[in-house]
């Protein structure tokens, strides 16, 4: 339990910015999304969701790391 | 006792959004094998051109007879029209034959479906789109419109 509370603490962003790519990539199939199958797979709505929780998470990682280092920066200069 | 805590980098994302690629190319070429191919003839109405007279919602396939992808997506709209024959207008054409319409409505390619609203283009739904999400387009569609 308290593995899992640090795990969802040191990655909250990356973990945030994910459901938040997931939503948005549901919106997106519902209305455009549904509509286009030239790529594979790219109208099923199990696909949409995953690349937009991979793209928010990968969004999410990098202003973690992004904060982690103006942080650091802060700390040597004070 | 301490641990290290497991922390998502960037190039974790990477490496997955690179496999789930790989992998949704493999699901759906595995999937289009097994999709099964519409009957030579059509039970879809046949147009040579697109006019329509009143303001209901119609939905125009262009395909070709000769493509295995347009007989597949054909399966899936003739299962449509089969299960819910009072919902929709379903019409085919076959640019084969009539290409003058395919190049009027700037149709990029082939499978393609065009939802008219009496003769005005409401929407597009390209490629190949399963059964499920066409079944949901028809009924999102008569909703909205």
């Amino acid at each position: 339990m308290k593995r899992a509370y640090a795990f969802l603490k040191e990655n909250l962003f990356a973990l945030l910015f994910t459901v938040s790519g997931i939503i948005i990539a549901y919106i997106y199939w519902v209305n455009w999304g549904m509509y286009y199958g030239t790529l594979p797979l790219s109208s099923e709505c199990w696909v949409n969701c995953t690349y937009g929780g991979l793209i928010g998470g990968l969004l999410g990682s990098n202003l973690a790391r992004h904060n982690e280092q103006l942080q650091k920066q802060k700390n040597k200069h004070a | 006792m301490s641990y290290k805590v497991f922390q998502l980098e960037p190039w974790h994302f990477i490496v997955a959004t690179v496999m789930f690629y790989i992998l949704t190319v493999i699901i759906s070429e595995v999937r289009m094998k097994q999709m099964p191919l519409a009957s030579a003839e059509t039970n879809l109405i046949e147009l040579n051109g697109i006019k329509f007279e009143d303001d209901n919602i119609r939905f125009v396939f262009f395909h070709d007879s000769n493509s295995i992808l347009c007989r597949k997506m054909r399966f899936n709209i003739e299962q449509l029209v089969d299960n819910e024959p009072d919902i929709i207008y379903f019409y085919s054409i076959d640019i084969s034959k009539y290409p003058k319409a395919f190049y009027e409505h700037n149709v990029s390619g082939i499978p393609n479906i065009l939802v008219f609203k009496g003769n005005r283009e409401i929407k597009r739904i390209m490629g190949i789109v399963s059964y499920e999400n066409l079944k949901m387009i028809v009924q999102t569609l008569k909703e909205d419109v």
